[in-house]
């Protein structure tokens, strides 16, 4: 049995190496100078905390603007995207009216519609708005969100009626049962959709790169891209891995500390389709 | 009474509207776009119809669109890649020992790192020739250095195993939140009938997974097909178009070519093939049920 344990923790480390060696060799880059990096043999650590790789990110690119761009992109994307699932969320699971499971089944049927079906139209439909180059022209179309909604009334049918009517009958209004009752209970499913919200909005890239093409507009991946490019002259390789670096930290640290959640989630949706 | 009978309606139809806005009618009107000879500049309705010229232009002299769909069935060999060494991890990852979620939240990160630093990361930091951790490890070795994301017979492969490592812990927690559904009664009752750990594997884990299976099949076929900024970042399809995948060159036809309406028909090929794909592997997976279990 001692023996099993130890091939355990051995398979583990292998796996935790493979899966952490980019990212160590990401921040160990980022703290190169130009010359480290073209020295063969490669140095493993950097000589010295090199900081210029970060200061050049910062002064030569618009790095802080594009951070920006996505903590404001990502973070009212997620909180619209709560605010219509779980209105959408309640209605479907607690509202009784006509045609109910046929908006339902709507919602199930555009899970199904891929991505990338939709680009040409919605391209063009937000282009004839005026509203390329605008934070709205990737917070709009993403608004909506089949699987936060899908999320919600799953997690509101757990919810038992009797609390409702219990609340109704001690003279709650609709809005009240709401507010009092239902919206304190929903923190948990609030938690995993806005933290998988926001992890795909600050990550986003193919829709971005159509609708933002000033570089003031540039989200944090779309920098990284030009940074990428910028990087075939090896002096930029340190700024690129830099950028890295700052440009994962956020979404990292977010899914580190909800990362029960969203395990709990993916049992909740995933596996009871 | 009569507007609480309409509350429904009134809450739901920003939602609703929404959704036809943007997703059914430019699911729509994609396949109109794709009759088209439309360059995307000139207003919709001057753009010349052309019946199905968009579809037997590609599939009949667009060599390009044929190495694309060559070039997915090599990254949906992923697919079986991804689902056996998912099930194996998870397998692992479900002992019980001391700093487990640790683990479990190492294989999870690269699903919530952006893609684009990932593959960055990958490129300019372990493929590349020069100073590419790869290259010099096998220095160190004594082997000798390979091109890898600049040669047309390696880009396709080492993209791929960017993509798998990538895409693998997530795979595996989906695994593992079924493994822990499974009760543990149904493994005791197997060890009072002196079943191995093969058996109870083969005979109680792997068919009560058999539903997560399906799902994760279906998952990844469908990211598999849809794989674009890992080729956009690290080789822009090439070198010699040997990583080229349907949604890339959708976006070169799209917006660099400006052929709308061959992009829209890519589009609704692609849509296709991953509709009939999806239904297939539910017919199977339910029909091979039959012997599971």
């Amino acid at each position: 049995m001692r023996g099993f344990k130890l091939l355990v923790y051995a398979l583990l480390a292998i796996v935790a190496l493979a899966y952490w060696f980019p990212y160590a060799w990401m921040v160990l880059s980022s703290f190169k100078t130009t010359e480290e990096i073209l020295t063969l043999p490669i140095r493993i650590l950097p000589r010295s905390l090199y900081v210029y790789n970060y200061v050049f990110l910062v002064t030569e690119f618009p790095f802080l603007n594009a951070y920006i761009n996505s903590l404001v992109i990502a973070s009212l994307t997620t909180i619209l995207v709560i605010f219509t699932s779980t209105l959408a969320g309640y209605v479907l699971a607690k509202l009784e009216f006509k045609g109910r499971d046929v908006l339902f089944m709507l919602v199930l049927a555009m899970q199904m519609i891929p991505f990338f079906v939709t680009i040409i139209p919605n391209y063009k439909l937000i282009a004839s708005l005026g509203l390329l180059n605008t934070y709205w022209a990737v917070i709009i179309p993403s608004m909506v969100s089949p699987f936060g909604i899908f999320l919600m009334r799953q997690f509101m049918l757990t919810i038992p009626d009797d609390l409702l009517d219990a609340a109704r009958v001690d003279g709650c209004t609709e809005l009240e049962v709401l507010f009092r009752v239902v919206f304190p209970l929903c923190k948990p499913a609030w938690i995993v959709l806005g933290v998988t919200t926001f992890i795909a909005s600050w990550n986003d890239f193919l829709w971005p790169l159509l609708v933002l093409r000033k570089k003031e507009m540039y989200t944090v991946p779309l920098l990284l891209n030009l940074l990428g490019v910028a990087a075939g002259d090896p002096r930029y390789y340190g700024v690129l891995m830099a950028g890295n670096t700052l440009g994962t930290i956020p979404t990292l640290i977010i899914g580190a500390l909800a990362f029960r959640r969203i395990v709990e989630g993916m049992r909740f949706t995933g596996l009871k389709m | 009474m009569s507007q609480d009978k309409l509350t429904p309606y009134i809450l739901l139809l920003p939602i609703v509207a929404h959704i036809v806005v943007f997703w059914l009618y430019p699911f729509a009107l994609n396949v109109y776009i794709s009759f088209l000879y439309w360059t995307g500049l000139e207003p919709l309705y001057k753009a010349k119809f052309v019946y199905l010229e968009n579809y037997r232009s590609l599939l009949l002299e667009d060599e390009r669109f044929w190495t694309a769909l060559r070039n997915m069935a090599y990254y949906a060999l992923g697919v079986p890649v991804i689902i056996g060494l998912g099930l194996g991890l998870a397998l692992l990852l479900n002992q019980r020992v001391r700093g487990i979620t640790f683990f479990r939240m190492s294989t999870f990160a690269p699903y919530i790192t952006a893609g684009v630093a990932l593959a960055l990361i990958w490129q300019a930091g372990l493929y590349h020739p020069f100073y590419g951790l790869f290259n010099e490890v096998l220095r160190r070795l004594g082997l000798p250095p390979q091109p890898w994301l600049r040669s047309p017979s390696q880009a396709l492969p080492a993209i791929l195993i960017h993509i798998v490592w990538k895409h693998l812990g997530y795979i595996a927690l989906l695994f593992l939140a079924g493994l822990q559904q499974i009760p543990q009664d149904y493994y005791d009752a197997a060890s009072v009938d002196g079943a191995s750990a093969w058996d109870k594997f083969r005979y109680v884990t792997l068919p009560l997974l058999r539903p997560v299976i399906l799902l994760v099949l279906i998952l990844v076929t469908i990211g598999a097909l849809q794989i674009f900024t890992e080729p956009y970042v690290m080789t822009m399809g090439g070198p010699a178009d040997s990583t080229l995948t349907l949604v890339l060159y959708m976006y070169f036809m799209a917006f660099m070519y400006m052929n709308m309406g061959k992009a829209a028909a890519m589009v609704n090929i692609l849509f296709a093939i991953i509709f009939a794909l999806t239904i297939l592997e539910i017919k199977v997976l339910r029909r091979s049920g039959a012997y599971w279990g």
